[in-house]
């Protein structure tokens, strides 16, 4: 009757045994328990699987001509930027991915300087669910699509530097920064960049932006 | 139409031809990955079977539980003590932020737990200043989640769109500030879509005070959703329906003569006569029994939360039918 849930689980949740949620708690804790993430980037540098996902990640940024690396004009000011690993889980519990992340760190930029408008709207849960009853009740089709590096695709309107990453080639020279021409994870107005891009696409599209919910395109 | 969430979209549509051809526009401006049919969105789990669509958030659950060491308590079956006595000097918890993560993850948690609305808005309303017995009350909602972690929302193809919506309040259900609560909940197409459990902001005199306060409410909600609808393209024609169970609420809200007894109640509770009067709500007399707002709003029995849980459409598919 549930296809769909005992096909994503490993294992056969109609054997009575595997029925109890204590059955359910014990093996994901065994899974979550066993997993160890690195708290930095020696630790990281240590182990094949964290130096590929950094690599994977410095050539998402490069292809994505996410900055240029330029020296510093004078009277402006670097944010910093630091690694972050995480690993990544599926819905029943295994691991999908490792994950290394390149981040700004938004909190040392100031208003009007560095950022301006910040706001990026989300979809209201009500929406979500009264999108899936309408689309049941009218039978329609749902999918889902995931746009990769999401954060990576919105244009800056200001001009924002940031320190080059740890250990980058041309680190020895401390003048030199990198001139962000689009968003990166931590800037304050990546939300906002990332959202207004995805917004002019979809209008070009023909869509029109609800006025119900400001993420909700019909 | 689509539905973005950060970098998760969701995209339905009457027409697959439509569909296909923003998929592939889509993909020619962005690296955008096609995940095929909905299954999995921010953490929610959903199965489609031949008895409908089936929301859970089963891994959040397990991760919570685990994050507060209770993945071997035992379990309760309601997620509040029906006894529960709310002391006004208990005694502060020493660093409260670990009580505020789990109300946080928990609030996230009703997105698909309906059943634990009220429970988690009692211990929100604490977060800035905990006491061992508030915290006490949050290791009872997760002994419930720990014994019903399978439990979904189940939305159904009932063949249309129509909106309908239950309000209901206690009465100064709140010992220490004499405060009452609103709770609402509303369908469309026959699925429980929203919610909510809020206490009031101001003391009411009477209780056709309190649930006319929650009507108005109600329908602020019900109209938004009529929009959305029609948003949607599916204009709801039809009048919604309001289903509360206080007659003297419901008497002031269709009759538009002054009423002494409420001169006190602000203006703009009265939208919801405007609302009646246009006949875009039409208000319908509920007996308590099948109120289905009534455990937004109080702590109930084991028989009776577990009798309104299945007619909110919220089961557990592996509890013996």
């Amino acid at each position: 009757m549930f296809s769909q849930q005992v096909l994503s689980t490993p294992w056969n949740v109609n054997y009575p045994i595997f029925k109890t949620a204590q059955y359910l708690c014990d093996v994901i804790y065994h899974v979550i328990s066993s997993v160890h993430e690195p708290k930095n980037l020696q630790e990281a540098q240590s182990q094949g699987i964290w130096k590929k996902a950094m690599a994977e990640e410095l050539t998402a940024l490069k292809e994505n001509k996410t900055w240029s690396v330029t020296p510093l004009p004078h009277g402006k000011h670097a944010v910093g930027s630091r690694w972050i690993f995480k690993t990544k889980f599926n819905s029943d519990g295994s691991i999908d991915r490792h994950k290394a992340r390149l981040v700004a760190q938004g909190f040392t930029q100031k208003f009007s300087i560095d950022y301006k408008e910040t706001f990026a709207p989300v979809a209201k849960m009500t929406t979500v669910r009264v999108l899936l009853s309408v689309a049941i009740n009218n039978g329609w089709e749902m999918s889902q699509m995931d746009v990769i590096n999401a954060f990576l695709h919105g244009d800056l309107e200001e001009e924002v530097f940031m320190k080059l990453p740890p250990r980058h080639p041309q680190g020895g020279d401390s003048r030199m920064v990198c001139h962000l021409y689009k968003s990166i994870y931590g800037l304050k107005q990546s939300p906002h960049a990332r959202h207004a891009k995805l917004s002019i696409a979809l209008e070009a599209l023909g869509f029109k932006k609800s006025s119900t919910d400001s993420s909700l395109y019909v | 139409m689509v539905l973005i969430f950060v970098d998760d979209l969701i995209i339905t549509g009457n027409n697959s031809d439509s569909i296909a051809l923003l998929k592939k526009n889509l993909q020619l401006q962005f690296p955008i990955k096609d995940l095929g049919k909905l299954k999995y969105f921010l953490g929610i789990e959903m199965a489609t079977s031949s008895k409908g669509l089936f929301l859970n958030q089963q891994k959040y659950i397990v991760d919570l539980l685990q994050d507060a060491n209770l993945l071997h308590s035992k379990s309760a079956t309601t997620p509040l003590d029906s006894k529960l006595k709310l002391e006004s000097n208990g005694k502060a918890l020493d660093s409260p932020s670990h009580y505020q993560k789990l109300v946080g993850k928990l609030i996230y948690l009703t997105i698909t737990r309906p059943d634990i609305a009220f429970a988690v808005s009692l211990v929100s309303q604490h977060m800035h200043a905990p006491t061992i017995q508030h915290l006490g009350m949050v290791k009872h909602i997760l002994q419930y989640l720990k014994g019903s972690t399978g439990r979904d929302i189940v939305m159904n193809n009932n063949g249309h769109t129509n909106i309908m919506g239950y309000s209901d309040s206690d009465w100064a259900g709140n010992a220490l500030d004499r405060r009452s609560t609103t709770g609402h909940c509303m369908f469309v197409g026959g699925n429980l879509v929203s919610w909510k459990s809020k206490k009031q902001n101001v003391v009411a005199r009477s209780s056709a005070e309190v649930e006319y306060r929650a009507m108005t409410s109600a329908t602020c909600e019900l109209v938004w959703l009529k929009h959305l609808l029609t948003d949607l393209g599916c204009p709801c024609s039809i009048t919604m329906t309001l289903y509360c169970d206080n007659q003297a609420a419901m008497h002031i809200a269709s009759n538009p003569v002054f009423h002494e007894r409420k001169k006190h109640i602000e203006v703009d509770c009265d939208y919801i006569r405007q609302q009646v009067q246009s006949k875009l709500i039409a208000t319908h007399y509920v007996h308590t029994n099948d109120q289905l707002a009534d455990k937004f709003t109080k702590v109930l029995l084991s028989t009776q939360f577990h009798q309104l849980l299945s007619k909110l459409g919220s089961i557990n598919p592996l509890d013996p039918a």
